[in-house]
């Protein structure tokens, strides 16, 4: 049998729960050696997803393809995959030893092969002084690793991962993100990971696709999706709703340009020849934080200058995240000092038009 | 307000030495963060600052009295939790209710609320039941409550981690307002890094049971006392490179690469008796060049790498290199990648600036420069 | 010691302490009079029985003598036989119903255990007649088997509710990552699930052997003579001239030290099985 190029093939997937659309007509494709991350808010349908490709849940319309073999009606374990659930799963009166080893006793594997298999994994998870301690006497971090262990212990053609870093520190998650990178690179093993935090999906995948109620509203490499996102609400959700966002629309008379429908002020023509070109009175103007600037006053600004308060900071080691207020909208910039200003006082919000992405204010969808 | 000061506190649950020998001094009226990974003690701490907890050893004195023996109802503090915990009836019962044990009477119960909760922001709500308030206004409510009665010191564990980020820094500024303009003494508790070095006046950094550091957010970020605090603070976290000072030109090395030629450095090291040691320095103090093969002048100390990873984080780049069998990650703003069109592979220059960089002790990992 | 702010309120904390402590005193001593007194007729003389309740001034082991001469040790070793009989049995079947109805999708589930927890809505005095005349017609009355066989009966609605709401407890991932692994069902039953809920199997136990130690009804009409546990010896112990209450008093102290040692053991378990699971994560 000769080997496909994609490892898998996930056509038109269908699931439906009482009368609700879980996933609706998901496919996509995935090369050997591939990292794709899925990312959506919770309930979206990652796990539901994850499931149906792993056996657990049987599709209502749809193929999976393994390697050129479809397995629709294939059990779990003749899947050829390895899933981490987002709970982990782990068995918490077996040890360390035992859980990693789960896999392969099943596989009725003798013992030598277990512990040197066994033995291998650990060292390269770092977890070969926890061997012996019992699954439920871990700490977070641990935990992950062991059921990372134990899913790699089973030889798999796709890894899926359903959330693995949720439930940890700060510290941990930046940790083992890196270090499940490097795994990749190493055993070069393909994964499909599920996250609901767009940092894991940007930072680790090879390809996003971003799952929203079920449906694939976009795909690509991080950078393309972060500085393209077709709609603004994939540019709202990748920055954890604090999307730098300013409304223009033209007034009555055709010709200023208002923001918010609540203060006229004069705009910048660039935003002007825009509106007409794409012949909408409205569109909405998004800027991420290191590309929006926030000071006690900004002398000139090309692009939209707005007066707003003062409302608090982030202070993070090397650099400042300043917000600020403006008739309920809130902003963000990201610096490398803290400007003079107290609590309330009034700044100047300033979005060049240089890195801002336009949206239509009606359809949220991308104009440039 | 109170000053505070735990002496020798030493906590063992079972086998399990939860504190071991810890001694602060928390001085009146300051906001004081007590920092620290889950499991290293802090809530522990917190509880026994409480009073929720007695020591196994040590003594806790609040404004010079020994208070190690007296029970937490009557050491006059209030707590604040992650899970606010509030009594399933109106706002204002909520906040009424110390006051309420405390014998005051109706007319006064009813002014003081009112005028906590206009402190707080919750004026408008006191009427309503406390399930219909969303997150942040139920944690306000929490916070109300532990004013109500006035304590001595206010204790917070992790109160702002359930709040979505935009909330929580909009109650990071009420809070810091609040507590300049009452004066009052808190300590809180938190894993979130960013909330203390944001917060705080004075940050004590715990790790397993013991206090590695105290000091100002600058302090703690700019000069760990040890690689743990180093680590911690920080996304990502200090870089570490083990570095030998070559014996001939005192120059600084890698395994056998040259990173440093002028001697300043290395004398400075062998004076201290140390010709190895742990070299620290900060992901986003790393420029990174193509050109390996040039030489940079004598500000820079400079590492020849290869990357191994790039990870995108939206607004920057973290990228791991690899050199010498040790690795360090550097942070790069979006803009520097694109310039430097980097891949995996790619063999890079990182230049470092001398006087950002610090230096640990191998065997004990305290910093010695 | 020096005064200082906290001298009052600590004085009226510590005398508020003290006066709860009485009161849980008190109401201790209520409850133990009653065991104290029939430990006291248990070792007191014959002669001494009614001179005085509490007061205990010679002690004797005749009375324990007597008992065994009245036949209170087998009667002890029958109670134990039936009651160990049907808690064992009844846990085994209950384990492998609770893990079907935790985890398969069966029809008419809802109504199958309701029907099983009715069971033990009816008197059981309605049951007592067809049962005596299935059992006796079969042959077993009189035997163990019969009277083990009505207690599994008795026990394992209970413990059904109980052990299922503990596997209900156990994340479902669980079981998927042990299928995703390759294992069957039954090595997920019986080495992952039952380690996981011993606490819940012997809470059921506790609680079923409490039960089963003091039922009296079946007992009295299916044991035999020689089968008779310790509520059926107890009923016949009125004598022509009255109680002989050394000899009931020592037969109740070796009738219910096994049950307080029981509950001693597992009363930690028996607590978790109270609260049913109800408050998680």
């Amino acid at each position: 049998m000769s080997k496909s190029e994609y490892i898998i093939q996930v056509k038109n997937i269908v699931k439906t729960y009482n009368g609700r659309k879980v996933l609706n007509d998901i496919s996509f494709a995935l090369k050997r050696g591939e990292l794709l991350a899925i990312l959506g808010p919770p309930g979206s349908g990652k796990t539901t997803l994850l499931k149906i490709i792993a056996g657990l849940i049987k599709q209502d319309v749809g193929d999976i393809i393994i390697d050129g073999r479809i397995v629709n009606d294939l059990p779990p374990y003749e899947r050829g995959v390895s899933l981490v659930f987002e709970t982990l799963a782990l068995y918490p009166n077996m040890s360390v030893y035992e859980n990693i080893a789960s896999p392969l006793i099943a596989e009725k594997k003798d013992k030598e092969y277990i512990d040197k298999r066994v033995g291998e994994i650990a060292k390269l998870l770092k977890i070969e002084h926890i061997l012996d301690r019992k699954a439920d006497k871990l700490s977070g971090g641990e935990r992950q690793r062991v059921a990372i262990a134990r899913a790699l212990a089973k030889e798999a053609e796709i890894y899926l991962l359903d959330e693995p870093l949720s439930n940890l520190d700060a510290k941990i998650r930046y940790a083992l993100r890196t270090e499940f990178k490097k795994l990749k690179s190493i055993l070069g093993k393909t994964i499909i990971l599920a996250t609901s935090d767009p940092i894991d999906a940007l930072a680790l995948g090879d390809n996003v696709i971003l799952l929203f109620n079920g449906a694939i509203i976009q795909e690509g490499r991080p950078s393309d999706v972060y500085y393209a996102p077709r709609n603004i609400s994939i540019a709202r959700y990748l920055t954890g709703n604090v999307l730098n966002e300013v409304s223009i629309s033209i007034d009555s008379y055709g010709k200023s340009v208002s923001v918010d429908a609540g203060q006229e002020f004069s705009i910048d023509p660039y935003f002007l020849k825009v509106l007409r070109e794409v012949s909408e009175t409205s569109i909405t103007l998004a800027s991420y934080a290191d590309a929006c600037i926030i000071d006690k006053s900004i002398e000139s600004c090309s692009g939209i200058k707005i007066a707003g308060e003062f409302i608090g900071y982030e202070y993070r080691g090397s650099e400042y995240l300043i917000y600020a207020r403006k008739n309920g909208r809130i902003f963000r910039s990201l610096r490398t000092n803290l400007p003079n200003v107290t609590f309330g006082e009034k700044v100047d919000v300033c979005i060049p038009h240089t890195n801002a992405l336009l949206f239509s204010s009606k359809t949220g969808d991308l104009i440039r | 307000m109170v000053s505070i000061k735990l002496v020798n506190i030493s906590k063992t649950f079972g086998s399990v030495e939860a504190l071991k020998n810890v001694n602060l001094e928390i001085r009146d009226g300051e906001l004081f963060a007590i920092l620290g990974p889950s499991g290293c003690g802090k809530t522990t701490l917190l509880r026994i600052i409480a009073g929720l907890e007695k020591p196994t050893k040590g003594r806790v004195y609040f404004d010079d009295i020994d208070v190690t023996n007296i029970p937490a109802e009557i050491r006059d503090v209030s707590m604040v939790f992650q899970f606010y915990a509030l009594y399933p009836t109106t706002v204002f019962n909520n906040i009424a209710l110390p006051l309420k044990s405390k014998g005051y009477s109706k007319a006064d119960i009813e002014k003081r609320v009112k005028e906590i909760a206009e402190l707080v922001g919750i004026d408008k709500a006191l009427k309503l039941h406390v399930d219909k308030l969303n997150v942040a206004d139920k944690q306000k409510v929490a916070l109300a409550r532990a004013m109500a009665k006035e304590p001595r010191v206010y204790l917070f564990d992790e109160p702002l981690t359930i709040l979505d980020p935009v909330t929580r820094v909009i109650m990071r500024s009420e809070l810091k307002k609040l507590q300049q303009k009452l004066k009052q003494t808190i300590i809180y508790v938190t894993h979130d890094q960013i909330e203390a070095l944001t917060l705080a006046d004075r940050i004590a950094v715990m790790n397993f049971g013991v206090v590695e550091q105290v000091g100002t957010s600058w302090d703690v970020y700019n000069l760990p006392d040890t690689t743990f605090v180093g680590w911690f603070l920080g996304e990502p976290g200090m870089n570490f490179i083990e570095v030998t000072v070559d014996e001939d030109d005192l120059s600084i090395k890698i395994g056998s690469k040259k990173i440093f030629s002028d001697p300043s450095l290395g004398k400075k090291l062998l004076d201290l008796g140390l010709d190895k040691a742990l070299l620290g320095f900060r992901a986003e103090n790393v420029a990174l060049v193509r050109e390996v093969s040039a030489t940079y002048n004598s500000n820079n100390i400079a590492i020849d790498g290869v990357i191994k990873v790039i990870e995108f984080f939206g607004t920057h780049y973290v990228v791991n290199v690899e050199t010498e069998g040790s690795e360090f990650k550097v942070k790069l703003s979006v803009s520097e990648f694109n310039k430097l069109m980097l891949s995996e592979n790619d063999r890079v220059k990182a230049l470092i600036k001398v006087d950002k960089v610090c230096f640990f002790n191998l065997n004990n990992n305290r910093r010695v420069l | 010691m020096k005064r200082n702010q906290y001298t009052r309120p600590l004085i009226l904390y510590r005398v508020r302490k003290l006066l709860k402590f009485a009161l849980l005193i008190a109401i201790l001593i209520v409850y133990l009079i009653p065991i104290y007194g029939m430990f006291s007729l248990a070792f007191k003389p014959r002669a001494e029985i009614y001179s005085g309740l509490f007061e205990l001034t010679r002690i004797t082991l005749e009375n324990f003598e007597e008992a065994y001469r009245y036949g209170a040790y087998s009667a002890i070793t029958n109670s134990i036989i039936v009651t160990v009989g049907g808690v064992a049995i009844a846990l085994v079947l209950a384990i492998l119903a609770s893990y079907a109805f935790s985890r398969f999708a069966i029809k008419g589930k809802n109504i199958l255990m309701f029907y099983i927890l009715s069971t033990r809505m009816m008197p059981p005095i309605t049951l007592i007649i067809p049962i005596f005349i299935m059992f006796f017609n079969i042959g077993l009355k009189g035997t163990y088997l019969g009277l083990i066989l009505v207690y599994a009966m008795m026990s394992i609605p209970l413990s059904i509710w109980m052990i299922k709401s503990f596997i209900d407890d156990i994340p479902k991932d669980i079981d998927q990552a042990a299928l995703i692994d390759g294992h069957s069902t039954m090595f997920i039953l019986f080495k992952i699930i039952i380690p996981m809920v011993i606490p819940g199997i012997a809470a059921s136990a506790a609680f079923a052997a409490i039960m089963l130690w003091n039922e009296f009804l079946f007992a009295l009409l299916l044991s035999g003579v020689d089968t008779k546990p310790t509520s059926v010896l107890l009923s016949s112990i009125r004598g022509e001239r009255g109680f002989n209450w050394g000899r009931v008093a020592a037969i109740e102290v070796i009738y219910i030290l096994p049950i307080i040692v029981l509950v001693f053991w597992l009363q930690k378990y028996m607590l978790r099985g109270l609260t049913f699971g109800t408050v998680r994560r």
